[in-house]
């Protein structure tokens, strides 16, 4: 196992020169920026800042050009086949659109987290082990849907269906947690209650949570750091309170 | 505005002189239509009323017989289109090097007439319905492989993405990111296919390969019109019925109930 190079007491994921292009269009320009475990981080930014990206090169739903990632001393860019599904497992993410199985229930949904622990075989037949059932169950009902835990996904709203997707998170054994800008479709009274279970994850779990955020004022109300984008580089890194709307709007 | 209604108004009479130069050359015997459209009306007179000849046993099960074709070729094109289609997907087999034989072999095998590939499966394995039941087959595994291939390529993206940040393989994001999307369309077309077969069916026995179609041919090179009126009613009959309780199940595939 590679020890990282000054990578600090608390780093606990460290990019470094990261590097994407699409065409010719620039995601991120040699960004690097290290989290600490344990935090909840905002990362904030207009449409195009490179977010989602940074967010997709870190669990590998895309490919960066050039650049380092090291999650606690691993080379997360090395990682090839079997291993980058077992790194996926433990890096979980949640989507704006929740990217759940419309079609099948909310229990089979969360099921589907432990996707990484379970053969392929007995899986594709829909056979889930009784203890997994029981598990998705406690999850439900931790995320207040024990109700809905019986119903397809498709007929739930939309804030029901983003604490399903926390919830096979949750199933997946996260250590971190990609969220890529989980409450942009949602009204505020269901943003809300979805910031709160992330900030639970991260609280109770001790879960790593880097939140993709539209809304500077979530930022500040939810998370202990507040990093800024723009152009697909680092222009803001502080305490939220530090990040005025005047920063904001001036950098961002 | 006026430049574009010149150009359909062009293209209108370049069809319609095509059209008649056409007609011309095919040597189109228009004078012919008027005797031909009363003669018409005397072959629906002389199929009144309609007769079995004593052979309504025998019609009944050639109509059973067309109705088993049309049920085996689609059930065993349904099945083996299944994976194929899946095979013909860019979502799930990226390389188009790959793909390419495959999604031309389905090209090839719809393109081909069911009465043709009947004729051809009639000189392969002989007179009869297995022969029709092929040549079915043949037909739908081209055309349902095709539909599912491009319903994968068109399926939502995003329960496969987030199958795959959970840690889901390949088949494991297939199965679950994809199966359930397409599953109910692919079920509701092979049932459209069960109800097309049936129509195909009932004519493949005019080059022999098999069902009522084999009657009717017969009866029609006779001239015998009220027994060809009475294979027609059943055949009517027939279509109608399984039309409506296939669309009854698609419509409720639909609702997913």
């Amino acid at each position: 196992m590679w020890r990282t190079r000054s990578c600090g007491a608390y780093s606990l994921l460290e990019i470094t020169g990261l590097r994407k292009s699409y065409g010719g269009t620039t995601a991120l320009d040699g960004l690097s920026v290290s989290f600490a475990a344990g935090q909840m981080v905002g990362i904030v930014g207009r449409s195009g800042a490179g977010k989602s990206t940074l967010l997709r090169c870190v669990n590998r739903l895309i490919e960066p050009d050039s650049g380092g990632i090291v999650y606690g001393g691993r080379d997360i860019l090395a990682l090839r086949g079997s291993a980058l599904h077992d790194w996926r497992a433990e890096c979980g993410m949640i989507f704006q659109q929740f990217h759940l199985v419309d079609r099948l229930d909310a229990v089979t949904n969360v099921m589907l987290g432990a996707v990484r622990r379970r053969r392929t075989l007995p899986l594709l037949f829909k056979i889930f082990p009784e203890a997994d059932r029981r598990r998705a169950m406690e999850l439900l009902e931790r995320l207040d849907l024990a109700a809905q835990s019986g119903q397809m996904v498709r007929t739930l709203s939309g804030g029901q269906q983003q604490r399903v997707a926390i919830a096979r998170a949750l199933m997946q054994g996260v250590k971190i947690l990609l969220a890529d800008e989980p409450v942009a479709s949602l009204d505020p009274e269901n943003a809300r209650v979805v910031m709160e279970a992330l900030r639970g994850l991260q609280r109770e779990d001790g879960v790593t949570v880097l939140c993709n955020l539209h809304q500077l004022e979530l930022a500040r109300t939810y998370c202990d750091r507040v990093i800024g984008l723009a152009k697909g580089k680092v222009i803001f890194d502080g305490r939220p309170a530090e990040m005025t709307e005047r920063i904001y709007t001036a950098a961002v | 505005m006026g430049a574009a209604e010149d150009c359909g108004v062009k293209w209108g009479l370049a069809v319609l002189a095509f059209t008649a130069y056409a007609a011309w050359q095919l040597g189109l015997p228009l004078r012919g239509l008027g005797p031909g459209v009363v003669k018409l009306f005397g072959i629906a007179g002389q199929m009144l009323p309609p007769e079995s000849g004593g052979q309504l046993g025998v019609f009944v099960y050639s109509l059973v017989e067309t109705v088993a074709m049309a049920l085996a070729a689609t059930v065993m094109a349904g099945i083996a289109a299944f994976p194929l289609g899946l095979l013909g997907a860019g979502r799930v087999v990226p390389s188009l090097f790959a793909r390419w034989p495959l999604r031309r072999g389905m090209d090839v095998a719809r393109s081909i007439d069911s009465l043709l590939w009947a004729l051809l499966f009639v000189n392969a394995v002989g007179l009869g319905p297995f022969a029709g039941v092929m040549a079915l087959t043949m037909i739908d595994l081209g055309t349902l492989a095709k539909l599912l291939s491009e319903t994968v390529d068109h399926a939502s993206i995003g329960p496969v993405e987030g199958l795959e940040a959970a840690g889901a393989n390949r088949w494991e994001s297939v199965r679950f990111g994809i199966l359930p999307q397409v599953l109910p369309a692919y079920t509701s077309q092979v049932l459209y296919y069960f109800e097309s077969n049936i129509r195909h069916a009932t004519i493949l026995g005019i080059v022999g390969a098999g069902g009522i179609g084999t009657y009717l041919s017969d009866r029609l090179r006779v001239n015998d019109w009220r027994e060809v009126a009475t294979l027609v009613l059943l055949i009517l009959l027939t279509v109608t019925v399984v039309d409506r309780c296939s669309r009854w199940a698609r419509l409720r595939l639909e609702r997913g109930v």
